[in-house]
């Protein structure tokens, strides 16, 4: 074989490989940028129930998961509603 | 063959080449991708740090709730993923104090103990007596409450109202309502707090309770009068209220204006009943009032505005009168529901069971006098 157009092929496969990393890369990026944006919206409803916590429906508040690794309750408090974490029973504490 | 024309030559080889152009193409893409991950990445290492933050302040709401109840309390939340944050709250001469921690963040909070919440009738924009007639075209539909249920000022017997006559931000002013009125008026005439152009809002540092026993004004003329209140601030005017203005607040503090009703012979703008005027009488129409704050109308509303905001709730114990040509909408908010659940409204009997004010941030001295754990 043509030693130039060997070294053509393995440049060619080299870059074609590059932009298949690239790619896995960008697509990597765009997850976690959706992830981001989740997770922002997910931080401004917990500061809103933080401050209004009877908004939140009574037990575990699915508009939350995945904000933390535990699930964020409603539970009721001595003064009222109150925001806190499931056990990991997955009742609540 | 000269040296420009050998450069110019490999260039053109260069361009004409496949693998070099592609090459090229996939290190530009490269250099954008890896841009991109690293701003994500740096855009999730920030949610997280967020996110212990809010993690911090459910530990201090938790801990100051359950320190109401046994004087000194301790929360240690763990939301999992090496996300933890701690509480000790204490509580002291009808304060508490809370010093936080998550991570590497340590915080302090404070806030006092209130005897029970804001009444609920100011969570509602507009609020009359149920007995009352038609309410304006347009205005907002009234919380109908009966007349013993309208929220009143409690403020007999307690030693830390301020008169007017000594506060800082009334001023005394014997020739405005000649001025500003046909025949003037028979009450004392106080003007409040006197902007200046272009100078800062005026800070009252102290909220409470004022009494004016008169009349009180904010005068017609020249920018908005704005107000900085710290603390929330009653205002109990036994008198009208003539408001000439916009009246804009900054600060955390909630301002209530009040007229009492019924304290003099008849209701007229001389003798001072508790008429509230949104706009001056006879003095034109305003296009636009602002008004940061909450109107208890003791007797009559007069308005001479063409719109009125309101970032508060409008209470009328009695009619409403539009002055003619005038358009009188009325846009009102009231307060929003943990502004009434975490406050004591100065100057009104509180309701429901005692519990945690609002925190805020801010070093208490309890600390200073409290053994280090």
């Amino acid at each position: 074989m043509n030693p130039a157009a060997a070294e053509r092929g393995a440049t060619a496969a080299l870059l074609l490989v590059c932009a298949l990393c690239c790619l896995g890369v960008a697509n990597w990026a765009r997850d976690l940028d959706a992830a981001n944006a989740r997770r922002g919206e997910q931080l401004a409803l917990f500061r809103e129930l933080l401050r209004e916590p009877h908004r939140a429906p009574p037990g575990p508040i699915a508009a939350l998961d995945g904000l933390f690794v535990k699930r964020v309750v409603r539970r009721e408090g001595p003064g009222g509603p109150v925001l806190d974490f499931a056990t990991a029973t997955g009742g609540e504490p | 063959m000269s040296r420009l024309s050998c450069a110019s030559l490999s260039w053109h080889q260069a361009l004409g080449s496949p693998l070099l152009v592609s090459a090229l193409v996939i290190a530009v893409f490269a250099t954008l991708v890896a841009a991109r991950a690293i701003g994500a990445l740096q855009l999730a290492e920030h949610l997280r740090d967020q996110a212990q933050l809010e993690l911090l302040h459910l530990a201090s709401e938790q801990s100051a709730a359950a320190a109401l109840a046994s004087g000194r309390a301790v929360v240690e939340l763990d939301a999992g993923g090496g996300m933890c944050a701690s509480a000790n709250a204490m509580l002291a001469d009808g304060r508490i104090a809370v010093r936080a921690r998550a991570g590497q963040t340590t915080a302090h909070f404070n806030c006092s103990v209130l005897a029970g919440q804001t009444p609920e009738s100011f969570g509602h924009p507009l609020v009359a007596a149920e007995d009352l007639g038609p309410i304006p075209t347009g205005w907002p539909k009234p919380w109908r409450v009966s007349r013993a249920e309208l929220p009143q000022p409690a403020v007999a017997g307690r030693s830390d109202v301020q008169l007017a006559a000594r506060h800082p931000m009334l001023a005394r002013d014997g020739g405005i309502a000649l001025l500003r009125l046909l025949a003037g008026t028979d009450a004392e005439d106080y003007v409040l707090g006197r902007a200046a152009a272009g100078s800062e809002p005026q800070a009252w540092r102290r909220g409470g309770v004022v009494t004016v026993d008169g009349n009180l004004w904010v005068d017609r003329g020249g920018p908005p009068l704005e107000l900085d209140l710290e603390e929330d601030l009653t205002i109990v005017v036994n008198g009208n209220l003539y408001l000439g203005r916009s009246l804009l607040l900054s600060g955390p503090g909630r301002l209530t204006l009040v007229t009492l009703a019924g304290t003099r012979a008849a209701p007229s703008p001389i003798e001072g009943t508790g008429e509230v005027f949104v706009g001056l009488p006879g003095a034109g129409l305003l296009a636009e009032l602002q008004c940061d704050a909450t109107i208890v109308v003791g007797s009559s509303l007069y308005v001479s505005a063409h719109r009125i905001v309101l970032r508060g709730s409008l209470v009328l114990g009695s009619g409403a009168t539009i002055a003619e040509g005038c358009r009188g909408e009325l846009d009102c908010s009231g307060w929003s529901a943990p502004d009434l659940g975490r406050s004591a409204l100065p100057g009104f009997a509180s309701t429901g069971t005692p519990r945690a004010g609002r925190l805020r941030p801010g070093y208490d001295s309890l600390y200073l006098a409290a053994p280090s754990r």
